[in-house]
């Protein structure tokens, strides 16, 4: 938007972005266990009736590969958008959407679900787990109600219900015995279940919440200054807070019932591109929201092509990459938040 | 436009009420003062009369209108406030910050248009900040953040001016600068009340003037009549000189040796 005041920003760093997009997707595309070449899956996808060859491929390439890379976009893409949220609700760099403890609720009713039923069947699983999310949402927000210091008690409500939701899901770990490995797995995070069923779900709510967090971007912005002084310039700030948390909840507690825990993605990426494109959200949420799933497509095709054909879960990558980042960024704290 | 406070009584919860029996108005037009130590209510009934705070009696009107029926954003379309806190981390750059000002006059999806680019520059140019446009915010000094905030405030274009000790961190060219910029547009009709501690410039500039102390207007009228030798004697504790210049106007000076 604001070219005169932020002039870091020019037409070739978005071309150079859209190249480096386009070729990811190449990539994720064409490398994997089985090898389809390039050539064959893009005449796939875009000249089908000429794909002369086997089912198998095609298979490979429209049933495995593709909604693969759709998830690995979208839910990258909604946890890095719920960071750059969370980190202007709560004014606070080192925020993440997992900081008001949707994630560990949502983990624990993921848990939950694959202890009693014993199935890591596609639809229990998810169920349990956004049920369980959006039960910890409403409670932070029935605490928080409409306090003064709102995100401040969003905070310390999230903190204690992510304390609690861990011990018992780690309760649930000491009881599991057999079924310890399948938990201990899904936790790790992993977007092994891709179908196209659950991308379609997740597609409708990741583009509603980028909608609805787009159009409060002005609101995110004077946020920054304060509570108190959002208000004195216009801005209705415990509904805005309101509806930010909401989307925040929703967005982390589909993806992780769908993908499980994938860490980081929703702290580090936000801080590239607030570097890059600046923080008027505006512009930071969608460069957040391509970066995000840019960073989750490139961790997950690495998770299943580094040790093929085992799959190493891809919050090990994330995480390998984000940890070192995130003391950086401790580290670092002024001048990170700073552009 | 005119703020008028009718008999309000604002107190935190389980406190002593901090402001009672306020009733007040801003013609517009005029420069007020509001004056009083450290802790009398000052900034509390500022945020009365910008809404931020509800009276638990008492009500503020703009014009014939109730505060309390406005929108956040009605409000702010009316009345553009400065208050104390300086934002300790800002990620925006000078006239990214400037330009937040102009947020009450948006519409969803429909943002800056060329004349608000032209409104932020008139305010940076009068705050003396038009070459740091482009600087982050984080990087300047305290007297720079104070004009870069202030230019925010002022790009609201609102009628009436509430302003928190705007000067507190400003040297004293850009002091009289600034107070001298106020006169001029409440010459332009706006209301501007300007809380401050300053016994010496400010009084120079200002139409009017509120005495507060511990809660309540002690006195109100003309800055010669509230700032009288007996008044700040009595709030402050402090022996003055005052000479009376042309104009209404008067010109403190601590005495000492009293």
């Amino acid at each position: 938007m604001n070219n005169r005041f932020n002039n870091r920003i020019r037409p070739a760093t978005y071309l150079l972005l859209i190249m480096v997009f386009v070729l990811i997707v190449l990539w994720a595309l064409s490398v994997g266990a089985a090898t389809v070449p390039l050539s064959r899956s893009l005449k796939l996808l875009f000249m089908p009736w000429l794909s002369d060859d086997g089912n198998t491929s095609a298979a490979i390439i429209l049933y495995a590969r593709l909604p693969r890379i759709i998830l690995a976009l979208l839910t990258g893409g909604a946890l890095s958008l719920a960071g750059v949220a969370s980190q202007a609700l709560f004014r606070n760099p080192l925020a993440s959407p997992y900081v008001i403890g949707v994630s560990n609720g949502a983990a624990l009713g993921a848990v939950a679900g694959i202890f009693l039923t014993g199935a890591l069947g596609f639809y229990s699983v998810p169920l349990f787990s956004i049920v369980a999310g959006l039960a910890v949402m409403a409670f932070i927000l029935y605490v928080a109600g409409d306090k003064a210091d709102f995100s401040n008690c969003l905070l310390l409500t999230g903190i204690a219900l992510n304390a609690f939701c861990s011990a018992l899901t780690a309760a649930i770990l000491f009881m599991s015995e057999e079924r310890l490995q399948g938990i201990v797995f899904w936790l790790m995070g992993g977007l092994w279940k891709a179908g196209w069923d659950g991308v379609w779900l997740l597609l409708v709510v990741v583009v509603a919440g980028f909608c609805v967090l787009y159009v409060l971007a002005p609101e995110l912005n004077l946020l920054l200054l304060g509570e108190r002084a959002a208000a004195e310039t216009g801005v209705n700030v415990l509904r805005t807070q309101r509806v930010v948390v909401v989307v925040i909840a929703v967005l982390t507690a589909i993806c992780i019932s769908l993908t499980g825990v994938i860490g980081f993605v929703g702290l580090l990426v936000p801080h590239i591109f607030r570097m890059l494109f600046g923080a008027d959200h505006r512009k930071l949420l969608p460069a957040a929201f391509f970066g995000g799933g840019m960073f989750m497509l490139v961790a997950d095709t690495l998770a299943r092509t580094l040790a093929a054909p085992q799959e190493i879960p891809v919050g090990i990558i994330t995480s390998l990459a984000g940890a070192p980042f995130f003391m950086w960024l401790l580290l670092n704290k002024q001048r990170s938040w700073k552009r | 436009m005119k703020l008028r406070a009718e008999n309000i009584l604002f107190a935190y919860p389980e406190r002593n009420p901090v402001v009672r029996n306020i009733s007040l108005e801003l013609e517009p037009g005029t420069v007020t003062g509001l004056f009083g130590p450290n802790g009398c209510g000052k900034t509390t009934l500022l945020r009365c009369l910008n809404g931020t705070l509800q009276p638990q009696q008492g009500r503020v009107m703009i014009d014939d209108v109730p505060l309390n029926s406005l929108s956040r954003r009605e409000i702010a379309l009316h009345i553009a406030t400065l208050s104390q806190d300086i934002p300790a981390q800002l990620p925006f750059s000078v006239g990214e910050v400037v330009m937040l000002g102009r947020y009450p006059s948006w519409q969803m999806l429909r943002h800056e248009t060329v004349e608000d680019y032209e409104i932020v520059a008139g305010c940076m140019e009068q705050m003396d900040i038009r070459e740091f446009a482009n600087r982050p915010f984080d990087t300047l000094s305290g007297g720079e953040k104070q004009r870069t905030l202030l230019a925010r405030a002022l790009a609201q274009q609102s009628p009436i001016l509430l302003l928190d000790e705007p000067a507190a961190h400003l040297d004293i060219t850009r002091h009289l600068n600034f107070l001298k910029y106020l006169r001029k547009i409440a010459a332009s009709g706006k209301s501007i009340l300007l809380v401050c501690h300053d016994l010496f410039a400010a009084p120079m500039f200002l139409d009017r003037a509120f005495l507060l102390n511990d809660g309540m207007i002690v006195s109100s009228g003309t800055v010669a009549e509230v700032l009288s030798p007996d008044n700040l004697k009595h709030v402050f504790a402090c022996p003055v000189n005052i000479s009376h210049l042309p104009g209404n106007n008067i010109s403190i000076a601590l005495n000492m040796r009293e």
